[in-house]
């Protein structure tokens, strides 16, 4: 994991790299670590769009289930030992409220409508579902098509190197 | 460590001379090095050429017919698969259309207006130089042309290595290989047979499927400030473009930023979360490296053909612009 947070910054070297991306693409419980670093440094970066009534939200949340944060569940959780002390504002508290809502020990089925917007991932990583690298959304062919028209590639080849727009899809696995 | 420095350290040193030196015996100027790839550029835009190429990539060889064909009003194009399902794309100034014969499904994509590409401009192509080590290799025979060869080799890992086969006279491009930082090949495109400078008529570029019309756009694909900000992109990725693009089939409206490094082009795409189930993480096309994830709300895709760790660093500095 603590490899994941070097990825992330960009600080390791090319074969590491190489070798973090490929256990990403194997291991889900890493791409799940890949996704709750993100959340974290998101909201250290106040980039996460919680709305005016989530923290409310989240203490009325707390007030019916309130076993889900018994301290004995806090402690062991490197994540959120590092998180706490960032979290000053309310919304930082509020964040990591929510992540101890969302790991795996304390699904309710209603967790996520305590205010903050659920993403169908974020549901995924909450259940403890394997989160495979790569299922690619719809709308990923007609990004490729736009994409295109702006790669130097198509300066040297034309219409040639469009044929990546319609090439069988690899399967993820293939490097 | 004394033994070291005393025996290791000079041979080091002396091969790192050796390596400057056989570097230097076919490395490139800047202003033959952007001839070069001006040529290239050229001779795909003016000529009119028609022949067969193989793309490779992962396991996959697929051949392709292409057309291209120059008159007073423009470039026409026309691609069609030979292998797989039948798939048809015509490319003119104004637009790119696909056909997709195994489903009947047409995409219409409208091009963005602008003037000549910008990547191959001088003052991008210094900073090309500047992330590429370029020289010239081997002459070779491609589909039956003389064939002149050149090597971009990256100076750090955010971007992958490309070997470039130009024909002699006319400058096009017969053979383009695109390579990791092991050496293996990404993808390939190669032409097994092409006639060069040849009369076409404009019904060779013409479509084999009914065109339906075209989609009202409500939004003009023209540059615009998103709103959006890519802060701690690789060195020597510079934004080319910004716009708002309307996504197709009644989608939303979706910020699209182009990042580019004189021969590689990042694109990021910033969208409002979409209902259907999206999974995160990343999955490849070809050399293209697509990495998705979620921002707040918003879905973020960044795709380019790059190594899977710039797509990655880009889509993880995206952020609102600062107000």
């Amino acid at each position: 994991m603590d490899k994941l947070s070097a990825l992330m910054d960009g600080e390791l070297d090319a074969s590491e790299t190489r070798r973090e991306i490929q256990r990403l693409e194997n291991e889900p419980r890493l791409a799940q670590g890949w996704q709750t670093y993100h959340l974290i440094r998101d909201a250290m970066r106040d980039e996460l769009d919680l709305g005016p009534g989530f923290s409310r939200g989240v203490h009325e949340r707390l007030a019916q289930e309130p076993t889900v944060l018994a301290p004995r569940r806090l402690v062991p959780q490197p994540l959120l030992r590092h998180a706490l002390p960032i979290a000053a504002s309310v919304a930082g508290i509020a964040v990591v409220a929510w992540l101890a809502l969302s790991s795996p020990v304390g699904n309710g089925p209603n967790v996520f409508q305590a205010g903050v917007r659920s993403t169908p991932e974020l549901q995924q990583a909450a259940t403890g579902q394997a989160i495979p690298a790569g299922t690619r959304h719809a709308g990923i062919p007609e990004y490729l098509v736009a994409h295109q028209e702006f790669s130097p590639s198509t300066m040297m080849q034309g219409v040639v190197s469009y044929v990546r727009t319609v090439a069988s899809e690899e399967p993820v696995q293939d490097r | 460590m004394k033994a070291f420095g005393k025996t290791v350290l000079p041979l080091l040193l002396l091969s790192q001379v050796l390596l400057v030196c056989t570097a230097r015996a076919d490395a490139l100027g800047d202003a033959e090095a952007l001839a070069l790839l001006q040529r290239i550029a050229q001779a795909a835009r003016e000529l009119n050429y028609r022949g067969t190429f193989v793309y490779q990539h992962g396991n996959h060889a697929e051949s392709s017919r292409i057309t291209h064909f120059v008159d007073p009003s423009g470039e026409f194009e026309k691609l069609e698969t030979l292998d797989g399902p039948r798939r048809e794309i015509i490319r003119n100034s104004s637009e790119i259309i696909t056909f997709y014969a195994d489903t009947g499904v047409v995409k219409r994509e409208r091009r963005t207006a602008r003037k000549v590409f910008p990547a191959l401009l001088p003052a991008q192509l210094s900073v090309l130089t500047e992330y590429y080590q370029l020289r010239k290799a081997g002459q070779d025979r491609i589909a039956g042309y003389d064939a002149q060869a050149l090597v971009l080799e990256p100076r750090d890992r955010f971007r992958y290595g490309h070997k470039l086969w130009a024909e002699m006279k006319t400058g096009l491009l017969l053979k383009a290989r695109m390579l990791d930082g092991r050496g293996e090949v990404m993808e390939q495109f190669h032409f097994t047979e092409v006639s060069i400078d040849v009369p076409l008529t404009k019904d060779a570029v013409a479509p084999r499927f009914a065109i339906p019309a075209a989609p009202q756009r409500e939004i003009a694909q023209t540059p615009t400030d998103t709103g959006w900000a890519v802060q701690n992109q690789p060195a020597g990725f510079k934004k080319i473009m910004e716009m708002h693009r309307q996504k197709q089939a009644g989608g939303g409206l979706v910020s699209h930023l182009v990042f580019s490094d004189g021969l590689a082009a990042v694109s990021v795409f910033i969208e409002p979360m979409p209902s259907a189930k999206i999974v995160p993480g990343l999955s490849h096309q070809g050399a293209v490296s697509i990495y998705t994830r979620p921002l707040s709300d918003k879905l973020i895709t960044v795709l380019g053909e790059t190594p899977p760790v710039t797509v990655m660093q880009i889509a993880n500095s995206v952020s609102p612009k600062a107000r």
